[in-house]
């Protein structure tokens, strides 16, 4: 049944053209092939979906679309009024509001839009079982098969929904600020912004010394960094991972406890702690001199080869007991029949490291790496609460030797409200992390061969 | 017998160097958790001192800590955090077991693109897309609540689904496959035969979606907005750190820094437990 | 009449220079000036006591100040509501958003904003420019008359004033008597000369931090944005007198007399008695006051002698805390009445003695036997009246990066006399430089 039914790519075609009445009257009142059969919670819910619909569009939606186009018309203004010796409010259009509103409002068109096809769908099924004399599903066999072959549709509906919600509507709103003059000199509710076309990717990529000299010295930090502190910390995880899992290694529970201490003490609290201690005063510092091994301080996060290396030290102390936790769950996981048969051929650990754990764990934890690269590469609170992007430079525009391009773009948005610029910048790292990921993540064998080591 | 006995020695030599190696290794790490845990309790004030060890030793930062409400909630902020953690990973958890699942076992039409567009979606810095949040939230009623904040955590978590999907995928689906035919329905496996096997990944899940609560003070910033009683605890050891409070609070924070902590480490701790169990249980075997 | 005018002159000569690409300007002026006769007389006409009627009587109004202001909040509010018996029924509430915070919150939602919030005068150009504060007409001939005229400025754009003057907020010195006399503290050359106890610094301040050093620059007469602050394209730190004030820093950064001392530093090395001097603010006073007990000492930022011999008396930052009242306000005239109480003498009076604010009001600035109860206070209030405005303007964003940069790059030496012009020239230009040219 599942696999002879049509795909009905096409949907409203299909419909136009061999659909039943009822089937054409879907068309235009959602639901009504499905009350036909007898389907009455699935139509009137698919009629419901309508009714409310263009009551959402009829009231807010219409107007939501029609002011995304301009942003807004009407300035906020102020009138004296004598009388009260005060000015008088004239509430303006907000442009920002405006454009989210704009957002909303495509988002649940998009969403109607789906559903009605759906509901086509749906109606030329109909048809096609009371042609063939089918039995006509009932509500319950419905619910029932959300259950079971359509059990992907029950799982993803919620986090999908909160995708959506947080993630993606949120970012299609920063995507569309790119496009428009929502700067400084353009703050709502007292300005309007509006739409100015390609003009600010034009100036970042096109003009001006400005922003490149300091983008693509940052970018390339960006990368460094992303790089050396994924691999270390890949490699520092499953070393240690298998430094405990010696046989030989007594208390394996109390090394990983102490490893694990690290990620039990919240990033936030220990990078704080950490930026204290590193300081030219501070307790390493202190500690050393007490020591008598140095008598300068050294310029932990001062000098900036220092600072970058310190950070990426210091995310080692972070990130090796992630590594640890989730490697060492998967080296576990090794099926212990590959190991046997390996002994029985006389292969020797070294052999089985090579040829069974490695790519056992590099199998399993390619998106893993991933994730953590694209992570790094937006890590944030690593840089900005040890570092806060410091030491400065006068060779970088608002950014210093260990800003990445994240925190640069934090800089940008929170003290000079450009936002405007500082999402097209957003967008250009998009593109290229996003660009740079996808094809590494396609040629990876977890993505390509997903049923190995089954 | 030379042979075995060079090996032994070996071994033993092996051994010795791993146990070395681990202690170095241990002693880096908890060095700056004893200087937390020792500046929690030490009885001058202050960031920096010129010594290392404290000249006194006192519990009163603690005690000041939880009774002294003048300036901080500590205590109703780390409510307020415990909760948002607790509900927000539980539906974290949820989410991101749901969506690797059916990553890794289902296959459907929307399959690849749907991962594609996850691993995109979490290249664009969250915090730029704050203000819609904001008003998204707002537009339901619920800015500057606890309830606002657990969606935020959480809503997005969909996306994070990838470690537990490869995970997913090395659990044979032969089990799945021999259910299916037995007429188990997909929720039936899922809930009873691929979970069960899954506590390592579980675990990890369920431990990553708790932290973040603990660690964001920019969303909660903005959501909270002049709701000083809703803060949260990274917000509020995060004010205690302003020019104005550094010279008093230091001490207060390193002890605020230590009381987070200790939840956190003993379900870390706990968990490891059912951890090692889930997976050394003879769970998975091929 | 006459009076009121010449008042208002004296702004706007400070105030004259045309802003590039502000368009809200000058539609402002447009309608400042035909309104400006109606507000100086009505402001005459209005004085103190407004008959009860025109207010609500069941006016709901929110106020914002900081954590350590709440209790202090509330006593106001309650005389408040002594002294204007029409507010009997009014609500005020308070919630926790500080004059720093401030900005950020009104701007993300001014709509759930409180209606009078207390904020720092650097954001107000911003605040004014995105149409969220009430220009002031009632009786401001009054407020400019009661306050310091920089904190009035700091308070006014284009001529027209948007916030009430409340507390200003800048550094001194503070020293350790046993370690300096009255006169030494005077020049700082004469400071780092004296030879102290080996491990004792002469003097520490904040070397990487913009608003520390660039008083130094001030002092020596150069500008920033212009001679009002307001022009995003002027900044003369690499002048000559700038290149002179650089080299100052620079012998100051390479000299071992000399810290560089965040806030948490310099009190550890007063507390360790290992620092005769520093610059900072009220903030600390009572921290460093216990550290130091009875060779506690205050004195303004002592004069420096460039290299050529020129002597000059640096000019530090000050900003302003001001009140405004939300455009979005349900209460207008009620918010500004509470605004206008809340920054007058008796509440300036009140700061001062709880929370050690430096009042502007000038009744109190100059009541010596009052601020004599608090030293730092009375110094701040010396220092204030030569320091330099902080300029509010949207670009004063881009100044603390490149300041930053350059204090560091004198502690790494990265920067010599030699390549002084240099580096000054690239740190102007980082200043003045916009996003997208």
């Amino acid at each position: 049944m599942n696999k002879k039914k049509k795909t009905f790519r096409f949907a409203t075609v299909e419909v136009v053209k061999n659909g039943d009445l009822w089937a054409k009257l879907s068309l235009i009142v959602m639901g009504l092939a499905n009350l036909k059969r007898k389907q009455i919670v699935k139509g009137l819910l698919f009629l419901l979906a309508e009714a409310a619909f263009l009551f959402y569009m009829v009231e807010y939606g219409v107007s939501a679309l029609k002011n995304m186009l301009t942003l807004g018309t009407k300035t906020q203004g102020w009138v004296f009024d004598e009388e009260l010796g005060i000015d008088v409010l004239q509430q303006g259009d907000n442009s920002m509001l405006l454009l989210l509103y704009g957002v909303l409002a495509l988002f649940l068109t998009v969403f109607f839009v789906l559903v009605w096809r759906g509901n086509l769908k749906s109606a030329l099924e109909l048809q096609e079982m009371e042609e063939k004399g089918k039995p006509i599903p009932k509500f319950r066999d419905d619910v029932h098969t959300y259950f079971d072959a359509k059990f992907n549709r029950t799982l993803l509906a919620l986090p999908i929904v909160g995708v959506l919600a947080f993630t993606v509507l949120p970012l299609v709103y920063m995507i569309l600020v790119a496009f428009t003059n929502y700067d400084n000199a353009h703050q709502p509710p007292g300005n309007l912004f509006t739409w100015i076309g390609l003009d600010n990717f034009r100036t970042i990529l096109a003009s001006g010394s400005t922003i490149s000299k300091t983008f693509w010295p940052v970018l390339g930090w960006t990368i460094i960094w992303a790089i050396f502190a994924t691999a270390l910390n890949y490699i520092g995880g499953i070393l240690l991972a298998l430094l405990i899992n010696r046989k030989s290694v007594k208390f394996k529970g109390l090394w990983r406890t102490i490893f694990v201490l690290s990620i039990a003490i919240p990033s936030f609290v220990s990078l704080l702690v950490m930026k204290t201690m590193l300081q030219p005063d501070g307790a390493i510092n202190v500690l050393l001199k007490n020591m008598g091994l140095i008598t300068e301080s050294i310029p932990f996060l001062t000098n900036a080869t220092m600072a970058r290396v310190t950070i990426i030290v210091v995310n080692l102390w972070i990130g090796i007991p992630y590594t640890m936790l989730i490697t060492s769950g998967i080296l576990l996981n090794i099926p212990a029949d590959l190991y046997e048969a390996a002994r029985v051929d006389g292969a020797n650990a070294r052999v089985m490291f090579r040829k069974i754990t490695m790519p056992y764990v590099l199998f399993v934890t390619t998106p893993y790496l991933i994730t953590q690269f694209i992570g790094n590469i937006n890590n944030f609170n690593v840089i900005y609460l040890l570092s806060g992007g410091g030491p400065s430079t006068l060779d970088y525009y608002q950014a210093g030797k260990t800003d990445l391009l994240v925190t640069w773009l934090y800089k940008l948005t929170v003290s000079s409200k450009d936002y405007c610029y500082a999402s097209a910048i957003g967008i250009i790292v998009f593109v290229i992390s996003a660009v740079v990921s996808l094809l590494t993540y396609r040629r990876t064998s977890a993505y390509n061969n997903e049923e190995a080591f089954q | 017998m030379k042979k075995t006995s060079s090996m032994s020695r070996n071994n033993k030599i092996r051994d010795i160097a791993s146990y070395i190696t681990l202690i170095i290794l241990s002693i880096i790490w908890l060095i700056p958790i004893f200087w937390v845990v020792m500046t929690s309790f030490r009885e001058e004030s202050g960031s920096y001192t010129s010594y290392f060890f404290p000249k006194g030793l006192t519990l009163n930062n603690y005690v000041k800590l939880l009774t002294d409400n003048s300036q901080f909630y500590f205590l109703k902020w780390f409510g307020n955090t415990l909760f948002v953690a607790v509900f927000s990973c539980l539906i974290s958890t949820f989410f991101v077991l749901s969506v690797s699942y059916v990553m890794s076992r289902m296959r459907f039409k929307m399959r690849k693109p749907l991962m594609n567009i996850s691993m995109i979606l979490g290249m664009f810095p969250g915090f730029m897309s704050m203000i819609a949040v904001y008003y998204i939230l707002k537009g339901l009623g619920i800015t500057q609540s606890l309830i606002a904040l657990i969606m935020v955590y959480s809503g997005g978590a969909g996306t994070g689904f990838f470690i537990a999907k490869g995970f997913f995928d090395t659990i044979p689906k032969a089990l799945d496959e021999a259910a299916y035919l037995d007429g188990a329905s997909r929720a039936y496996i899922f809930w009873n035969i691929t979970l069960p096997l899954s506590k390592p990944i579980v675990v990890y899940t369920v431990l990553t979606a708790f932290l973040s609560p603990w660690m964001d003070f920019i969303f909660a910033s903005v959501i909270m907005g002049d709701n000083y009683n809703n803060y949260t605890v990274a917000l509020g050891l995060f004010k205690m750190l302003e020019r104005e409070f550094i010279n008093d609070y230091y001490t207060q924070f390193a002890a605020g820094c230590v009381l987070i902590s200790i939840p956190i480490a003993a379900l870390f701790i706990s968990l490891q437990k059912y951890y090692v169990e889930g997976v050394s249980g003879g769970a998975v075997k091929g | 009449m006459a009076k009121n005018f010449s008042c208002y002159d004296s702004h706007n000569k400070t105030n004259s220079h045309p802003k590039d690409g502000r368009k809200g300007y000058h539609i402002m002026k447009k309608k400042a000036v035909s309104v400006l006769m109606a507000a100086a007389m009505t402001a005459s006409v209005m004085a103190m006591n407004v008959s009860a009627a025109e207010y609500a009587s069941d006016a709901k109004i929110k106020v914002w100040g900081s954590q350590e202001d709440q209790e202090m909040l509330q006593g106001m509010i309650e005389s408040f509501k002594e002294a204007y018996p029409e507010a009997a029924g009014w609500t005020i509430e308070t919630a926790v958003v500080s004059a720093a915070d401030a900005k950020t919150e009104v701007l993300k939602d001014p709509s759930v904003a409180a209606d009078v919030f207390e904020f720092a005068s650097d954001q107000l150009a911003e605040l004014q420019s995105a149409g969220v504060l009430y220009r002031i007409t009632k009786n401001k001939d009054e407020i400019i008359a009661n306050n310091l005229e920089n904190a009035v400025d700091a308070a006014t754009i284009d001529g027209e004033m948007y916030g009430y003057p409340n507390t200003s907020n800048s550094f001194f010195m503070y020293y350790d008597t046993s370690m300096y006399t009255e006169d030494e503290v005077k020049n700082l050359n004469t400071m780092l000369e004296k030879e102290l106890d080996s491990g004792v610094a002469n003097f520490s301040m904040d070397l990487d931090n913009g608003w520390y050093i660039s008083s130094f620059f001030f002092g020596a007469g150069c500008t920033l944005f212009g001679e009002d602050g307001a022009d995003p394209t002027q900044c003369d730190f690499n002048n000559e007198m700038g290149v002179l004030v650089g080299d100052y820093l620079l012998d100051l950064a390479t000299n071992a007399k000399v810290k560089n001392h965040d806030d948490a530093l310099l009190l550890a090395a007063f507390k360790d008695g290992t620092l005769g001097a520093t610059l900072t603010g009220t903030w600390n006073a009572a921290a460093i006051e216990e550290y130091l007990g009875e060779n506690f000492g205050v004195a303004t930022v002592p004069t420096i002698t460039l290299e050529d011999g020129t002597e000059i008396s640096p000019s530090t930052i000050v900003n302003f805390n001001l009140y405004g009242v939300n455009a979005q306000t349900q209460y207008p005239l009620e918010s500004m009445l509470f605004a206008e109480y809340l920054s007058s003498e008796e509440c300036q009076k009140t700061r001062f003695e709880v929370r050690n604010s430096s009042p502007t009001n000038l009744n109190l600035v100059n009541d010596t036997e009052l601020l004599s109860t608090s030293p730092a206070v009375a110094v701040l209030s010396e220092q204030v009246k030569t320091s330099t405005v902080q300029p509010s303007i949207p670009q004063i964003a881009n100044f603390w990066s490149p300041m930053e940069a350059f204090g560091q790059d004198c502690i790494a030496k990265a920067v010599t006399k030699d390549n002084m012009q240099e580096k000054l020239d690239t740190m102007v230009q980082g200043i003045l430089s916009k996003l997208g040219e």
